[in-house]
């Protein structure tokens, strides 16, 4: 039997959180003693020993775990002393182990419907089974999609932990930032409730420091980024999600980005090259998050790179200590899945213009309503700009129904008419 | 059989509507008729250049109909928030089918104080949108009198459905259905007067001829095509002695106040009334349907979700919990708006009644 298949027995048939603590710690330790020369960017490695390291003090420290839905204002959460994790995110390294197919399974027997987002389906397995340690609560908010509301509250039954949930309105005139700032306001009172704590003030300051530090140094690296020469994969830039679905407002989130950010700078200032494809790619939504070779053969074999992640955009405005909940409001309400889809167009328009994108690739995940939905007006929002479009079907955590050949044959199509 | 056709109707009275959350009666006080749009072809030839298809099929439907011109003429179309996918519909409308008036109406998830205060924001906006297409300002007790009517209609359909819990073989379902479906397309000050004197013939009948012990089958749901179902049901020797679809008993739950600010009224009316799946408070409607299956004495619940409906399908396990805690059988299906393979489903559906003998 493989390691592999071990640690899933070990996992399934026993399920502990504290073994998968232990070995988020071996992991932690293996990527400690891996050479930074190892990984393409020094920064990746800081990278992943602090997602392993972050990972590990939510197993360590249940009493200060929080889940929490992927656009969710962590920074309020960090402003606690409380530990943040985006339960997304979980599934998605999940999926990276290959352990997507048996939770998946698991929630089939449960009646829970195949066509429900898989992200959605494998988290509430991952609780149902008690491979988590039970939160202090639970916090989500509404605009991701139908499914964020439903699932979390599931998992907070499952745990029988408190869920904190953000109403996101679909407007975002004076009412409805009065009706979210509102939400956030009580949120903070319920927080309070369930930790038996009082919200500092100087703590909140610093959260929004270091979310505002984060926010600037992204930005950053999203200008470095539409030089003419690539200096980053798509690969490596697309996990970013999990350090700003977590850690914004903390100070290794702002740290770590600023890392990013000064290692690219100098590549740029000293003519690095190594990154052999020319044709620059937009890539929108998520991808998939178990084992292929997707973006590789992208970025690797057929020449082009991926310059730009709609993921990464910085879509909010500084956050303000002066106004804090109606600013975390304003946050959350300029989100690009928040209203209209017109959002989300400008938001690929101004990218395509300022990354001189030659190409957009949609990843469409299979219980996204929210994002394929678009389709359409995204294709037609690219083909104003007379560039090529791919969309490719798939599921980002079930590799049940994944064929590898069939996706290299689209994109080697696709590359095709990029070279036109 | 009852001889409903809408051709009396005039499209530029007509403001479309597609979900029970629509404050249909802004809409009457406007003077015009809200007219629920129902798919009347399984057929769907054009939806696929707009929409994909993980997406819901009357969604799906809606679309082509529009693509189809089936809306031209329409006075306007509401859109309400309820789904990712009606989002994105009401994206793809907007910018590919020209020419016509469409509301999109938000809808809270929440249903406490600050949620409907920020509801009858929403009605102020649908308000100001009513007035652009009718060029009439809406006056407050035009809305108050629609409230009435509105009320009135709902309390007759809960004596209706009273009646056809206690007589099921009688009042069969295809004709509940045909009164179900003119009932969101023609006046209402027209559909109570016919309902009273429906109600009372019925009552008349009733009482002379009784009824047989038959399998009693509840249906839990959303907005899936019940005439398809509800016969599948009868044909596999059950009766239909209730529903919770959207436009079925979860219609009717609501009573909203007649004194004071309307559209607060209508607001708090809406968000409290028994839920759909997308409300925070959704788990209510287990209590709603628990309490049905006891009052009704059904034997058996059917629970049906349009396919890529997010919000009722995953509340299944959890009803199917609650029932298997009392001993109620149940059974799953996951269709489209038009069911394929009738021949499946009916087999499924016998199997089931089997079960519940």
């Amino acid at each position: 039997m493989s390691l592999q298949s071990r640690v899933k027995r070990m996992l399934f048939d026993e399920p502990d959180p504290k073994k998968i603590m232990r070995g988020i710690g071996f992991i932690l330790l293996k990527t400690a003693l891996t050479p930074a020369g190892k990984f393409d960017l020094r920064a990746a490695k800081r990278f992943s020993l602090i997602l392993y390291n972050h990972a590990r003090r939510f197993f360590k420290y249940p009493q200060k775990a929080v889940f929490t839905s992927l656009f969710a204002p962590v920074e309020l959460v960090h402003a606690f002393g409380l530990c943040p994790f985006s339960l997304e995110m979980l599934a998605g390294i999940a999926a990276s182990m290959d352990l997507a197919p048996e939770l998946l399974a698991g929630t089939e027997k449960e009646w829970l419907s195949t066509d429900f987002c898989s992200f959605h389906r494998a988290y509430i397995e991952i609780a149902r089974i008690g491979l988590l340690p039970a939160p202090v609560f639970v916090l989500a908010t509404a605009h991701t999609c139908d499914g964020t509301y439903k699932s979390f509250s599931e998992v907070s039954s499952l745990m029988s932990r408190p869920l904190i949930f953000l109403d996101t309105p679909y407007h975002s005139d004076r009412v409805a930032v009065d009706y979210l700032t509102e939400q956030l306001k009580n949120a903070a009172e319920q927080i309070e409730k369930v930790t038996k704590t009082t919200l500092d003030r100087e703590k909140l300051e610093r959260a929004f420091f270091f979310s505002n530090r984060a926010r600037s140094a992204l930005l950053e690296i999203n200008e470095i980024r539409q030089n003419e020469r690539p200096l980053l994969f798509g690969e490596d830039s697309l996990p970013f999600l999990t350090i700003w679905g977590s850690l914004l407002g903390h100070r290794e989130g702002a740290a770590l980005f600023e890392r990013y950010r000064d290692e690219l700078k100098r590549r740029s200032e000293e003519g690095w090259s190594q990154i052999k494809g020319k044709k620059r790619v937009l890539w929108l939504h998520l991808k998939p998050f178990f084992p292929n070779r997707l973006l590789r053969y992208i970025e690797q074999e057929l020449g082009a790179v991926i310059v730009a992640e709609e993921i990464n955009s910085v879509y909010w405005d500084e956050l303000d200590i002066r106004s804090p909940w109606e600013s975390l409001a304003l946050k959350i309400m300029r989100n690009y899945w928040v209203g209209g889809i017109e959002k989300r167009l400008d938001n690929i328009r101004r990218t395509i213009e300022s990354h001189h994108i030659d190409g957009v690739i949609h990843f469409s995940h299979w219980g996204c309503r929210q994002s394929n939905g678009g389709v359409r007006l995204i294709r037609d929002t690219v083909t104003e700009y007379g560039i090529p479009f791919l969309n490719l079907d798939g599921d980002c955590v079930d590799e049940r129904s994944y064929s590898e050949a069939q996706y290299l044959t689209r994109l080697e199509g696709f590359m095709e008419l990029l070279e036109r | 059989m009852y001889n409903f056709a809408d051709d009396d109707i005039p499209d530029e009275k007509k403001v479309g509507f597609l979900c029970p959350y629509t404050v249909e009666e802004l809409i009457d006080a406007a003077g015009f008729i809200p007219y629920r749009i129902i798919p009347e072809s399984p057929d769907l030839d054009l939806v696929d250049a707009y929409l994909p298809n993980n997406i819901c099929s009357y969604l799906r439907h809606l679309v082509d109909l529009a693509a189809k011109d089936g809306l031209r003429g329409y006075a306007g179309l509401v859109i309400n928030n309820s789904c990712d996918a009606a989002r994105r519909t009401y994206d793809v409308l907007k910018s590919h089918m020209g020419g016509l008036e469409i509301f999109f109406q938000d809808i809270p998830k929440k249903c406490d104080a600050p949620a409907v205060h920020y509801f009858s924001h929403i009605l102020g906006g649908f308000v100001n949108f009513l007035e652009g297409i009718s060029g009439v300002p809406l006056q407050k007790d035009a809305v108050r009198e629609s409230i009435g009517r509105y009320n009135k209609n709902r309390a007759l359909l809960s004596k209706l459905f009273s009646l056809r819990a206690q007589y099921p073989r009688l009042l069969r379902s295809e004709p509940i259905l045909e009164l179900l479906d003119a009932n969101v397309r023609r006046p209402k000050s027209e559909m109570n007067i016919f309902f009273e004197r429906f109600i009372g013939e019925v009552r008349e009948t009733m009482e002379e001829s009784g009824t047989a012990a038959r399998k009693r089958v509840f249906v839990s749901g959303n907005l899936i095509n019940p005439h398809t179902f509800f016969s599948i049901i009868e044909e596999a020797g059950g009766v239909i002695v209730g529903d919770d679809l959207c436009f079925g008993g979860r219609y009717f739950t609501h009573q909203t106040g007649e004194n004071g600010e309307p559209l607060e009224n209508l607001a708090q009316s809406y968000l409290t009334k028994t839920p759909c799946g997308r409300m925070v408070n959704s788990s209510d409607r287990y209590d709603a349907v628990m309490d049905a299956l006891k009052r009704f004495h059904a034997h058996g619940l059917v629970y049906t979700s349009l396919k890529f409906c997010d919000n009722f399908l995953v509340d299944y396990p959890s009803l199917k919990k609650r029932l298997d805690m009392e001993g109620i059988p149940s059974l799953f299906l996951e269709s489209e708006y038009y069911p394929m393979g009738k021949g499946q489903i009916l087999t499924r559906i016998e199997g089931f009644l089997e079960r519940i003998s």
